[in-house]
Protein backbone atom coordinates (compact mmCIF):
# COMPACT_ATOMS: atom_id res chain seq x y z
CA UNK A 1 0.00 0.00 0.00
CA UNK A 2 1.53 3.44 -0.83
CA UNK A 3 0.82 6.36 1.32
CA UNK A 4 -0.78 9.48 -0.26
CA UNK A 5 1.62 12.11 0.74
CA UNK A 6 -0.34 15.36 -0.43
CA UNK A 7 -3.18 13.83 3.15
CA UNK A 8 -0.34 12.50 4.84
CA UNK A 9 0.81 14.03 8.24
CA UNK A 10 4.13 15.37 8.48
CA UNK A 11 5.46 12.75 10.57
CA UNK A 12 5.47 10.20 8.60
CA UNK A 13 6.40 12.59 5.12
CA UNK A 14 9.76 13.03 7.79
CA UNK A 15 9.99 9.67 8.26
CA UNK A 16 9.67 8.82 4.87
CA UNK A 17 12.18 12.20 4.16
CA UNK A 18 15.09 10.68 6.76
CA UNK A 19 15.04 7.68 4.96
CA UNK A 20 15.87 9.25 1.64
CA UNK A 21 12.02 9.96 -0.34
CA UNK A 22 12.99 13.07 -2.56
CA UNK A 23 8.72 13.03 -3.29
CA UNK A 24 8.35 13.04 0.66
CA UNK A 25 10.54 15.81 1.38
CA UNK A 26 9.24 18.03 -1.37
CA UNK A 27 5.72 17.63 -0.34
CA UNK A 28 7.00 18.99 3.37
CA UNK A 29 8.70 21.68 0.89
CA UNK A 30 5.27 22.44 -0.96
CA UNK A 31 3.91 23.13 2.64
CA UNK A 32 6.73 24.98 4.52
CA UNK A 33 7.63 26.84 1.50
CA UNK A 34 4.65 30.01 2.08
CA UNK A 35 6.00 30.25 5.67
CA UNK A 36 9.43 30.33 4.86
CA UNK A 37 8.78 32.75 2.02
CA UNK A 38 6.98 34.89 4.38
CA UNK A 39 9.62 34.97 7.36
CA UNK A 40 12.39 36.34 4.73
CA UNK A 41 10.18 38.77 2.93
CA UNK A 42 8.94 40.26 6.20
CA UNK A 43 12.27 40.19 8.09
CA UNK A 44 13.39 42.74 5.38
CA UNK A 45 15.04 40.68 2.54
CA UNK A 46 14.16 41.82 -0.93
CA UNK A 47 11.80 39.56 -3.33
CA UNK A 48 14.58 37.66 -5.18
CA UNK A 49 17.21 37.30 -2.10
CA UNK A 50 14.35 36.05 -0.04
CA UNK A 51 13.34 33.33 -2.83
CA UNK A 52 17.67 32.61 -2.72
CA UNK A 53 17.47 32.09 0.65
CA UNK A 54 14.61 30.15 0.83
CA UNK A 55 15.72 27.82 -1.36
CA UNK A 56 19.17 27.72 0.58
CA UNK A 57 17.48 26.87 3.88
CA UNK A 58 15.27 23.89 2.02
CA UNK A 59 18.67 22.42 1.28
CA UNK A 60 19.92 23.08 4.29
CA UNK A 61 17.12 20.96 5.86
CA UNK A 62 17.60 18.62 3.45
CA UNK A 63 20.60 17.90 3.69
CA UNK A 64 20.23 17.38 7.63
CA UNK A 65 16.46 16.23 7.69
CA UNK A 66 17.55 13.33 9.68
CA UNK A 67 18.22 15.58 12.68
CA UNK A 68 14.86 16.90 12.43
CA UNK A 69 12.33 15.80 15.74
CA UNK A 70 9.00 16.32 14.71
CA UNK A 71 8.47 17.91 18.44
CA UNK A 72 7.86 21.04 16.49
CA UNK A 73 6.84 21.90 12.92
CA UNK A 74 8.77 21.50 9.67
CA UNK A 75 8.11 24.96 9.03
CA UNK A 76 9.19 26.17 12.12
CA UNK A 77 12.15 24.15 11.80
CA UNK A 78 13.00 25.24 8.21
CA UNK A 79 12.20 28.79 9.29
CA UNK A 80 14.63 29.11 11.83
CA UNK A 81 17.18 27.44 9.27
CA UNK A 82 16.04 30.72 7.40
CA UNK A 83 16.36 33.06 9.70
CA UNK A 84 20.07 32.23 10.75
CA UNK A 85 21.24 31.96 7.10
CA UNK A 86 19.59 35.35 6.51
CA UNK A 87 21.17 36.75 9.45
CA UNK A 88 24.87 34.86 8.66
CA UNK A 89 24.04 37.08 5.02
CA UNK A 90 22.88 40.47 6.23
CA UNK A 91 25.87 40.65 8.60
CA UNK A 92 28.60 39.66 5.74
CA UNK A 93 27.01 41.94 3.45
CA UNK A 94 29.09 45.19 4.75
CA UNK A 95 26.16 47.24 2.85
CA UNK A 96 23.57 46.62 4.80
CA UNK A 97 23.76 48.59 8.48
CA UNK A 98 20.89 47.49 9.44
CA UNK A 99 22.21 46.72 13.35
CA UNK A 100 23.19 50.43 13.49
CA UNK A 101 19.93 51.89 12.58
CA UNK A 102 18.35 53.79 14.99
CA UNK A 103 14.35 52.81 15.37
CA UNK A 104 13.26 56.30 15.25
CA UNK A 105 14.73 55.96 11.00
CA UNK A 106 10.98 54.84 10.40
CA UNK A 107 10.40 54.49 6.23
CA UNK A 108 7.26 56.21 5.18
CA UNK A 109 4.96 53.88 3.79
CA UNK A 110 3.53 54.10 0.47
CA UNK A 111 0.02 55.44 -0.02
CA UNK A 112 -1.84 54.74 -2.67
CA UNK A 113 -4.27 58.15 -4.31
CA UNK A 114 -5.25 59.01 -0.67
CA UNK A 115 -7.16 56.49 -0.41
CA UNK A 116 -7.25 54.89 3.19
CA UNK A 117 -6.21 50.88 2.78
CA UNK A 118 -6.30 48.18 4.78
CA UNK A 119 -3.08 47.80 6.86
CA UNK A 120 -2.37 44.46 6.94
CA UNK A 121 1.02 43.45 9.18
CA UNK A 122 3.17 43.54 5.92
CA UNK A 123 2.32 47.07 5.40
CA UNK A 124 2.51 47.37 9.43
CA UNK A 125 6.18 45.83 9.53
CA UNK A 126 7.12 48.70 6.52
CA UNK A 127 7.02 51.32 9.84
CA UNK A 128 9.71 49.33 11.55
CA UNK A 129 13.51 50.27 11.64
CA UNK A 130 15.53 47.57 9.95
CA UNK A 131 16.71 46.43 13.30
CA UNK A 132 13.27 46.60 14.94
CA UNK A 133 11.86 44.68 12.04
CA UNK A 134 14.08 41.50 12.44
CA UNK A 135 13.73 41.81 15.81
CA UNK A 136 10.06 41.29 15.82
CA UNK A 137 9.92 39.08 13.06
CA UNK A 138 12.21 36.98 14.67
CA UNK A 139 10.66 36.69 18.23
CA UNK A 140 7.19 35.88 16.60
CA UNK A 141 7.52 34.80 13.73
CA UNK A 142 10.13 32.20 14.46
CA UNK A 143 10.27 31.50 17.88
CA UNK A 144 13.46 32.79 18.62
CA UNK A 145 13.80 33.71 22.34
CA UNK A 146 15.57 37.12 23.11
CA UNK A 147 18.76 35.53 24.27
CA UNK A 148 18.94 33.22 20.89
CA UNK A 149 18.26 36.82 18.86
CA UNK A 150 21.24 38.69 21.17
CA UNK A 151 23.50 35.58 20.27
CA UNK A 152 22.34 34.86 16.51
CA UNK A 153 22.69 38.89 16.02
CA UNK A 154 25.63 39.47 18.12
CA UNK A 155 23.96 42.46 20.03
CA UNK A 156 23.57 42.82 23.27
CA UNK A 157 20.41 41.44 25.10
CA UNK A 158 19.33 45.04 25.95
CA UNK A 159 19.47 46.21 22.58
CA UNK A 160 17.39 43.30 21.15
CA UNK A 161 14.87 43.53 23.80
CA UNK A 162 14.52 47.40 23.57
CA UNK A 163 14.66 46.46 19.43
CA UNK A 164 11.34 43.52 20.54
CA UNK A 165 9.93 46.52 22.64
CA UNK A 166 9.39 49.19 20.48
CA UNK A 167 9.03 47.06 17.39
CA UNK A 168 6.35 45.80 18.97
CA UNK A 169 4.56 48.53 20.07
CA UNK A 170 5.17 50.33 16.67
CA UNK A 171 3.45 47.09 15.38
CA UNK A 172 0.23 47.34 17.37
CA UNK A 173 -0.24 50.69 16.53
CA UNK A 174 -0.19 50.66 13.04
CA UNK A 175 -2.16 47.51 13.05
CA UNK A 176 -4.67 49.12 15.42
CA UNK A 177 -4.62 52.10 13.30
CA UNK A 178 -4.99 49.88 10.23
CA UNK A 179 -8.33 48.49 11.57
CA UNK A 180 -10.06 52.18 12.69
CA UNK A 181 -8.77 53.27 9.06
CA UNK A 182 -10.49 50.22 7.98
CA UNK A 183 -14.24 50.48 10.26
CA UNK A 184 -14.10 54.43 9.23
CA UNK A 185 -13.56 53.28 5.38
CA UNK A 186 -16.69 50.67 5.77
CA UNK B 1 6.71 37.83 31.41
CA UNK B 2 7.18 35.79 27.82
CA UNK B 3 9.00 36.90 24.62
CA UNK B 4 6.83 36.40 22.67
CA UNK B 5 3.00 37.29 22.79
CA UNK B 6 0.44 34.93 21.61
CA UNK B 7 -1.73 37.11 19.20
CA UNK B 8 1.29 38.33 17.20
CA UNK B 9 2.26 34.91 16.78
CA UNK B 10 -0.70 34.10 15.23
CA UNK B 11 -0.54 36.93 13.13
CA UNK B 12 2.59 35.88 11.84
CA UNK B 13 2.15 32.30 11.00
CA UNK B 14 -0.24 33.73 8.30
CA UNK B 15 1.30 33.34 5.44
CA UNK B 16 2.28 36.57 3.07
CA UNK B 17 0.13 36.50 -0.51
CA UNK B 18 3.28 36.22 -2.43
CA UNK B 19 3.42 36.04 -6.13
CA UNK B 20 5.60 33.27 -8.16
CA UNK B 21 5.52 30.23 -5.59
CA UNK B 22 5.31 27.89 -7.74
CA UNK B 23 8.24 28.32 -9.99
CA UNK B 24 10.38 28.89 -6.53
CA UNK B 25 8.70 25.24 -5.44
CA UNK B 26 9.67 24.03 -8.88
CA UNK B 27 13.04 25.79 -8.51
CA UNK B 28 14.09 23.99 -5.20
CA UNK B 29 12.53 20.63 -6.03
CA UNK B 30 14.56 20.38 -9.20
CA UNK B 31 17.55 21.42 -7.18
CA UNK B 32 17.23 18.83 -4.53
CA UNK B 33 16.76 16.37 -7.17
CA UNK B 34 19.96 17.11 -8.98
CA UNK B 35 21.84 16.73 -5.84
CA UNK B 36 20.06 13.52 -5.08
CA UNK B 37 21.18 12.07 -8.17
CA UNK B 38 24.59 13.26 -7.44
CA UNK B 39 24.69 11.57 -4.28
CA UNK B 40 24.31 8.72 -5.88
CA UNK B 41 26.94 8.95 -8.29
CA UNK B 42 29.58 10.16 -5.81
CA UNK B 43 28.06 7.16 -3.52
CA UNK B 44 28.71 4.68 -6.70
CA UNK B 45 31.71 6.43 -7.84
CA UNK B 46 32.94 5.77 -3.50
CA UNK B 47 31.99 1.87 -3.57
CA UNK B 48 33.76 1.77 -7.16
CA UNK B 49 36.94 3.42 -5.36
CA UNK B 50 36.79 0.96 -2.51
CA UNK B 51 36.46 -2.09 -4.14
CA UNK B 52 38.92 -1.42 -6.79
CA UNK B 53 42.17 -1.95 -4.93
CA UNK B 54 40.87 -5.63 -4.19
CA UNK B 55 40.30 -6.10 -7.87
CA UNK B 56 43.91 -4.97 -9.06
CA UNK B 57 45.07 -7.03 -6.41
CA UNK B 58 43.18 -10.03 -7.01
CA UNK B 59 43.72 -9.44 -10.86
CA UNK B 60 47.65 -8.76 -10.52
CA UNK B 61 47.93 -12.00 -8.49
CA UNK B 62 45.75 -13.92 -11.09
CA UNK B 63 48.73 -15.81 -12.50
CA UNK B 64 49.72 -16.98 -9.21
CA UNK B 65 46.82 -17.49 -7.33
CA UNK B 66 44.90 -19.64 -10.30
CA UNK B 67 47.19 -22.35 -10.58
CA UNK B 68 46.99 -22.39 -7.26
CA UNK B 69 43.64 -22.92 -6.96
CA UNK B 70 43.17 -25.35 -9.53
CA UNK B 71 46.35 -27.33 -7.87
CA UNK B 72 44.21 -27.40 -4.54
CA UNK B 73 41.25 -28.48 -5.96
CA UNK B 74 42.60 -31.63 -8.16
CA UNK B 75 44.96 -32.29 -4.86
CA UNK B 76 41.62 -32.56 -3.02
CA UNK B 77 39.85 -34.31 -5.99
CA UNK B 78 42.55 -36.85 -5.78
CA UNK B 79 42.44 -37.40 -1.75
CA UNK B 80 38.54 -37.67 -1.40
CA UNK B 81 38.35 -40.05 -4.58
CA UNK B 82 34.97 -37.06 -5.61
CA UNK B 83 35.36 -35.27 -8.34
CA UNK B 84 35.46 -31.60 -7.91
CA UNK B 85 35.09 -29.26 -10.64
CA UNK B 86 37.52 -26.01 -10.56
CA UNK B 87 39.36 -25.19 -13.07
CA UNK B 88 40.25 -21.54 -12.82
CA UNK B 89 41.60 -19.67 -16.80
CA UNK B 90 45.09 -18.93 -16.39
CA UNK B 91 46.78 -15.95 -17.31
CA UNK B 92 50.34 -15.10 -18.13
CA UNK B 93 52.14 -12.35 -15.30
CA UNK B 94 51.97 -10.30 -19.32
CA UNK B 95 48.12 -10.18 -19.38
CA UNK B 96 47.32 -9.55 -16.12
CA UNK B 97 49.54 -6.59 -15.71
CA UNK B 98 47.59 -5.55 -19.19
CA UNK B 99 44.85 -6.11 -17.02
CA UNK B 100 45.79 -4.00 -14.32
CA UNK B 101 46.70 -0.96 -16.45
CA UNK B 102 43.54 -1.19 -18.08
CA UNK B 103 41.19 -0.78 -15.31
CA UNK B 104 44.00 1.69 -13.38
CA UNK B 105 43.19 3.88 -17.01
CA UNK B 106 39.34 2.75 -16.69
CA UNK B 107 39.20 3.94 -13.15
CA UNK B 108 41.21 7.22 -13.06
CA UNK B 109 38.56 7.75 -16.39
CA UNK B 110 35.83 7.42 -14.28
CA UNK B 111 37.06 9.71 -11.46
CA UNK B 112 37.66 12.28 -13.72
CA UNK B 113 34.12 12.36 -15.34
CA UNK B 114 33.10 12.11 -11.73
CA UNK B 115 34.65 15.02 -10.84
CA UNK B 116 33.99 17.42 -13.71
CA UNK B 117 30.32 16.45 -13.27
CA UNK B 118 30.63 17.44 -9.46
CA UNK B 119 31.81 20.44 -10.48
CA UNK B 120 29.64 21.18 -12.72
CA UNK B 121 26.84 21.08 -10.61
CA UNK B 122 28.05 23.10 -8.00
Amino acid sequence: MTLDLTAAGEEPLAQLARRGSGDAFGELVRRALPAVRSLLRRMGAQPALADDMAQDAFLAAFRNVATFRAEGSFAGWVCRIAARLYIRRVRRDRRQEWVELSGEDLPQLATRDGVAQRIDLDQALEALSPGERLCVTLCHGAGFTHEELAVELGMPLGTVKSHVLRGTKKLRQRLASGCSEEIQHD
Amino acid sequence: MTDRDADLEALFAQPAQLPDTKSVLQGILLEIDRRQRRRALLLTMAALAGALPLLLLTVAAWPVIAPALNSFAASTTAALGRDIILTLPQISPAYAQYAVWILVAASLLATGIAALRSLQSR
